[in-house]
């Protein structure tokens, strides 16, 4: 049997404070291969800390523990600094929320997108510029010389999630952590925004982890849905059988979907119930 | 695109200008950065005083009329006149001459002082701004202690300490000059650590040391660029603060603080000799102010109109 890219097993994270340490994350566990997974739940579900600790970006006083975390066959648990700084960027990738504030103002997109190359590969400068240009046009930049020469606040929403994307894969990890990748563009551009996400990932055999509150999106776009409720994983679906969700809470998510069947009534919220933690 | 030329006729399209290369594209960005500091009068001034100190300290030789040492006691105490520009000291020396060299302990002061200070405050204002913790907490109290000194005070002390003379002075105001910056980098730091593109940076696998240095540190070199140019009025007040008490240069090298003090005995039948180099001193503190609050406005965006 083919050996899964990302195999975690019992990752908690916790937070102290002064009532005690807090757990953010539960007991999450997930094997996964070369596939698109969505992460879906509400603010404060734990989705980005989540994403974080395997990326071993949790800063202190977080804690993190894990029965297993395994990256292909690198054991991360115990990782050390510098070990993570060179699994980051070269093995597993994070695009971030919202370009405006992930990419540095005062530097210029060619160059931020070589800055991956430079930490992970020692190649040289002429390369590295060949190499940034064309992941630029890999990434549906229609002019990559112009973008490659640019800062990021010449650049439109697309245009910077893009250059990100393009600075996550160009040393192509095998697995990439989309944060909200699409949550701060707008509709029209979110749309080719998860096109060219899905042909890359689907393209270059990548394993992707997509973390979004937004239910009917993660659907049509991955293979595999987990969705989270503060902390915990409830309910893990097969994508095409959203409809057959059982656990209340997701159903509850469901429900509140605004649609046109249930056009002219108020939408319902939903009733917590303390149990759901529990399970 | 801001156009400084002609803020009320927007460009037609077409005859945009479009620059063809990297260099050329900065030297129009250096242009318009001119160009809007010099649309504002106080700033040319400010620019104009600056630079007018520069050339009398390079080209004191050049530019004086007189040997600076050399005494002619009958002449004393002569006022301003067609033979001495700006009169003669209690010793017969020419005292435009005496200023043009004054402006050379002057300017070099300023320049080692904000050599020395900004980059030290900077740096440990990095360093405690990033990693925060005990780090920060160590390096902000000792910032703390020297900042509640009072400037000249401490400096005062310092040089009795380490024998008078222009070098220690510079090490004294350096010693007294940096916790501004150390704060100014810590505030700047706090607010860019957390921010995303840096998040982004440690996503990508990149060590501490070149975030701090290559992502955080160019932000904050505008401000710190700022402030050492609002500073400089300060440290040459500092430095004549020094001279005046005799702890700066030592007699016979001519430095405006000194040339006050020796200008007090005479102040009431000679005005001019302390008069020349304190108006000296108002004058170029003055030009320093401007050009700060010139810089700010073209170096920080928020500060556009």
């Amino acid at each position: 049997m083919m050996q899964p890219l990302l195999q975690v097993h019992g990752l908690t994270v916790t937070f102290p404070t002064p009532s005690g340490p807090v757990p953010v994350v539960r007991d999450f566990s997930l094997t996964m291969g070369r596939e698109k997974i969505g992460v879906v739940g509400e603010s404060g579900s734990g989705k980005s800390m989540t994403a974080r600790a395997i990326l071993g970006l949790v800063r202190p006083p977080g804690q993190v523990t894990a029965r297993t975390l395994q990256l292909e066959d690198m054991d991360l648990m115990g990782l050390s600094p510098r070990g993570w700084q060179a699994l980051r960027g070269k093995k597993a990738g994070m695009i971030l929320q919202d370009p405006k504030f992930s990419l540095n103002p005062i530097k210029r997109i060619g160059n931020q997108i070589e800055e991956t190359l430079r930490l992970h590969e020692p190649i040289r400068r002429g390369e590295r510029r060949e190499r940034a240009l064309a992941m630029l046009e890999a990434v549906g930049i229609d002019d990559p010389v112009r973008v490659y020469k640019s800062y990021p606040h010449e650049l439109s929403g697309g245009m910077g999630q893009r250059a990100m994307i393009a600075m996550m894969l160009v040393s192509s990890p095998n697995l990439l952590i989309a944060d909200e990748p699409t949550s701060a563009l707008d509709v029209v551009v979110r749309e080719q925004v998860l096109r060219l996400l899905d042909t890359l990932v689907t393209d270059r055999g990548l394993g992707l982890i997509l973390i979004s509150h937004d239910l009917p999106m993660v659907a049509r776009f991955c293979d595999r849905i987990l969705v989270m409720y503060r902390g915990r994983v409830v309910e893990t679906l097969d994508a095409r059988y959203l409809d057959a969700a059982t656990h209340p809470y997701t159903r509850g998510l469901l429900a509140c979907l605004p649609s046109p069947a249930t056009r002219g009534h108020m939408l319902p919220t939903l009733s917590r119930d303390p149990s759901w933690e529990a399970a | 695109m801001i156009v400084a030329s002609s803020p009320s006729l927007p460009e037609p399209v077409g005859t945009r200008f479009e620059p063809s290369s990297r260099t050329q594209a900065r030297l129009v960005q250096l242009a318009r950065a001119l160009h809007r500091a010099a649309r504002n009068p106080s700033t040319l001034a400010g620019s104009l005083i600056v630079l007018a100190l520069v050339f009398a300290a390079i080209l004191a030789p050049l530019l004086a009329t007189h040997d600076p040492m050399a005494q002619d006691l009958a002449a004393r105490l002569t006022p301003p006149g067609a033979a001495h520009w700006l009169g003669t000291d209690q010793l017969g020396r020419d005292l435009y001459s005496r200023l043009l060299y004054g402006a050379q302990p002057t300017l070099m002061i300023v320049v080692l002082v904000v050599a020395l200070s900004a980059p030290f405050g900077v740096a440990i204002g990095l360093l405690a701004g990033y990693f925060g913790g005990w780090v920060e907490a160590v390096l902000m109290r000792v910032t703390d202690i020297v900042m509640a000194f009072p400037r000249l005070i401490l400096a005062l002390a310092l040089v009795a300490v380490l024998q008078p003379g222009l070098v220690n002075a510079v090490i004294a105001i350096a010693i007294t000059a940096w916790p501004p910056y150390a704060r100014l980098a810590r505030a700047e730091t706090l607010s860019l650590r957390h921010s995303e593109f840096v998040e982004a940076a440690r996503g990508l696998g990149m060590p501490s040391g070149q975030i701090i240095t290559g992502q955080i540190l160019p932000l904050c070199l505008s401000s710190a660029a700022i402030r050492a140019t609002l500073d400089m009025a300060g440290i040459i007040l500092t430095a004549a603060g020094l001279g005046f008490l005799g702890l700066g240069a030592q007699p016979p090298m001519a430095e405006w603080g000194a040339m006050i003090a020796a200008g007090r005995d005479h102040i009431f039948d000679a005005w001019w000799v302390a008069a020349v180099p304190g108006l000296a001193i108002v004058l170029v503190s003055l030009g320093f102010n401007l050009l700060g609050d010139g810089l700010r406005d073209v170096l920080d965006p928020k500060h556009h109109d």
